[in-house]
């Protein structure tokens, strides 16, 4: 992957309230590269979704045309993303997750659920 | 990132894909519905008054715009039949529209094209819209 995309180990999550964590289980990496809130968020809304336009999501997450289009460029960069200008008589932009986007999406998801299981001691 | 910090972000992925879900499976607003009607009314209008050549120019400075609610959901088998649907009673409101006129032109009425497109107009409130109601709950993943 490119555009800068991080991954790291997290850190053992100590204090476990329910139960030790098994030794064996290891820690779950995070996608640090859509560990952003903007970032975040724009896969959040683009996940459900076959296509959302450009101003749906300056809507929903309130920012500027230029923040958005910075992160939505290094989304694409990162080849997360696809954009495509419509045909309709108002051009506009509509944007969607790429199936690579939306493996590393789910991927980080689960590694959010790996690492709230291993605070209550699940795995 | 410690355990908050992920259920703080499984929280915003959960309440952002709503509102994709929301804005996606809305039905047709109060303005969309209007917009649809007062494209439709201004088509039997101006075919009575000889001046289709404005309606068109109306659709192309983008009059149906209010329909876009700027998310497309992925389609499910309902919402495919659900779509269907939805092209079958354009053609009971378009068949209105034809219906409407034969009183209008029985008894010699001026406007007998509006008279079909207020026929259609009553359709698209009545049945259209009930069609594309259920279409757009059948999107809901």
């Amino acid at each position: 992957m490119t555009g800068g995309r991080e991954v790291t180990d997290l850190p053992a999550v100590g204090a476990a309230p329910e139960g030790p964590v098994r030794p064996s289980t290891p820690a779950p990496s995070i996608d640090e590269f859509l560990h952003t809130p903007a970032r975040l968020g724009i896969c959040s809304l683009l996940a459900p979704a076959e296509w959302v336009t450009f101003s749906f999501l300056r809507e929903s997450i309130g920012t500027s045309d230029s923040a958005l289009s910075k992160q939505l460029t290094a989304l694409e960069q990162a080849g997360y993303v696809e954009s495509r200008k419509d045909r309709a008589l108002r051009r506009q932009t509509s944007l969607r997750l790429t199936a690579a986007g939306r493996v590393a999406f789910e991927a980080y998801l689960r590694s959010l659920e790996d690492l709230l299981a291993r605070a209550r001691g699940i795995t | 990132m410690d355990a908050n910090e992920a259920r703080d972000a499984l929280t915003l992925v959960a309440r952002r894909r709503q509102q994709t879900v929301t804005a996606g499976s809305a039905a047709w607003s109060a303005r969309a519905t209007w917009s649809t009607c007062a494209s439709v009314l201004a088509l039997g209008v101006l075919t009575d008054v000889g001046m289709i050549w404005l309606w068109v120019l109306l659709m192309v400075m983008g009059v149906g715009v209010a329909w876009n609610n700027g998310v497309r959901l992925r389609s499910t088998a309902a919402s495919r039949r659900w779509r269907v649907a939805l092209v079958g009673s354009f053609v009971v409101a378009y068949l209105a529209y034809v219906a409407g006129q034969f009183p209008a032109r029985a008894l010699d009425w001026p406007l007998p094209n509006t008279v079909g497109a207020a026929a259609a107009c009553l359709v698209i409130v009545t049945l259209v819209r009930a069609v594309h109601a259920r279409l757009a709950g059948s999107l809901r993943p």
